[in-house]
């Protein structure tokens, strides 16, 4: 039976995504984003992180097509790379809350929630945890342009 | 650490012009300036749909200065503090931008990232994006401002009386 270690990060007080453990490298409370004009609602702001201009997605603005009120506004870095020997890439994913580390089996896999019907878009599978379903995020995918083009 | 994505060393050979405008920075390359002149110069008309705040007269003719907000939007009339006005080189035409301050940047000393994929938009007139003190500089060029606009050759200004 197979394992893995996976990130469950709460967009907002509804929503939460899984992702796998080397996809989380920081976790950043409180952020300090500088918003950009002519940019999607659901990515407009950016993050001055390690010397590099970081993308802010706003996950749950995108699933749900409405604006996200977040008391306590977080973001999560995450990482990935476009081909095994490309160098890796950053974003930074809105969220709320602390990230929670946990160890995902196969027997927990379940079916991608009904609503909202962006899941199909940018999910890649999703596991049952405390009787909620957990949609595995594919993070190359929703910080590529995508998003952008399957404007909800 | 790898970077996220790429920026590039403007070449040295290239400075920018930074204006000042409002909350905000805007990084244009220093060629596409031709003058700057004092916001007195300008002859202020009322409110128009074409967001013209007024006219600047340059090398015989009179070109259309426009004041933009921190959304790169035209504002109807002219903010306060804003006491400058650069007259920004389309190919063969103008037009003026409003702005509080304009400094001459060296291109060794600008760093332009890309607009990252996730946040690009067809038509957007950001060509990158810069560190200034603690926050952001748009980059844009003439070109991509005057698309904005709705400034063209096309459609140069005529004499006004």
């Amino acid at each position: 039976m197979a394992e893995a270690m996976a990130w469950i990060v709460h967009l907002d007080g509804r929503l939460c995504v899984a992702m796998g453990e080397h996809e989380m490298v920081h976790f950043i409370e409180h952020p300090v984003c500088k918003d950009i004009p002519h940019t999607p609602t659901h990515c407009h702001q950016i993050l001055w992180w390690e010397g590099e201009c970081l993308p802010v997605l706003d996950l749950a603005a995108w699933l749900t097509g409405q604006p996200v009120e977040r008391t306590h506004a977080a973001v999560g870095i995450v990482r990935w790379q476009e081909r095994s020997e490309a160098a890796p890439q950053y974003g930074a994913l809105l969220c709320t809350g602390i990230p929670q580390k946990l160890q995902v089996k196969d027997e927990q896999l379940c079916d991608l929630p009904v609503e909202p019907a962006g899941w199909r878009v940018v999910a890649v599978s999703c596991f049952r945890h405390n009787a909620l379903s957990v949609p595995i995020v594919d993070v190359p995918y929703i910080f590529s342009d995508a998003l952008v083009k399957q404007r909800r | 650490m790898a970077q996220t994505f790429p920026a590039t060393k403007a070449g040295q050979e290239r400075p920018y012009a930074l204006l000042s405008i409002g909350g905000y920075a805007l990084l244009l390359p220093q060629s596409e300036i031709r003058t700057l002149a004092s916001i007195q110069d300008i002859s202020l008309v009322g409110q128009r749909a074409s967001g013209v705040v007024g006219w600047l007269p340059f090398a015989g003719r009179r070109w259309p200065v426009y004041c933009l907000d921190e959304a790169l939007h035209p504002l109807p009339h002219l903010p306060p503090r804003q006491g400058l006005c650069a007259l920004v080189k389309l190919n063969a035409s103008y037009f003026g931008l409003v702005c509080a301050h304009v400094a001459i940047v060296p291109g060794s000393e600008v760093r332009i990232w890309p607009v990252p994929a996730a946040m690009a938009m067809p038509d957007s007139p950001l060509q990158g994006l810069s560190r200034h003190a603690d926050s952001v500089a748009l980059v844009s060029t003439a070109a991509a401002l005057a698309a904005l606009l709705g400034v063209s050759e096309a459609t140069e200004p005529t004499r006004k009386a």
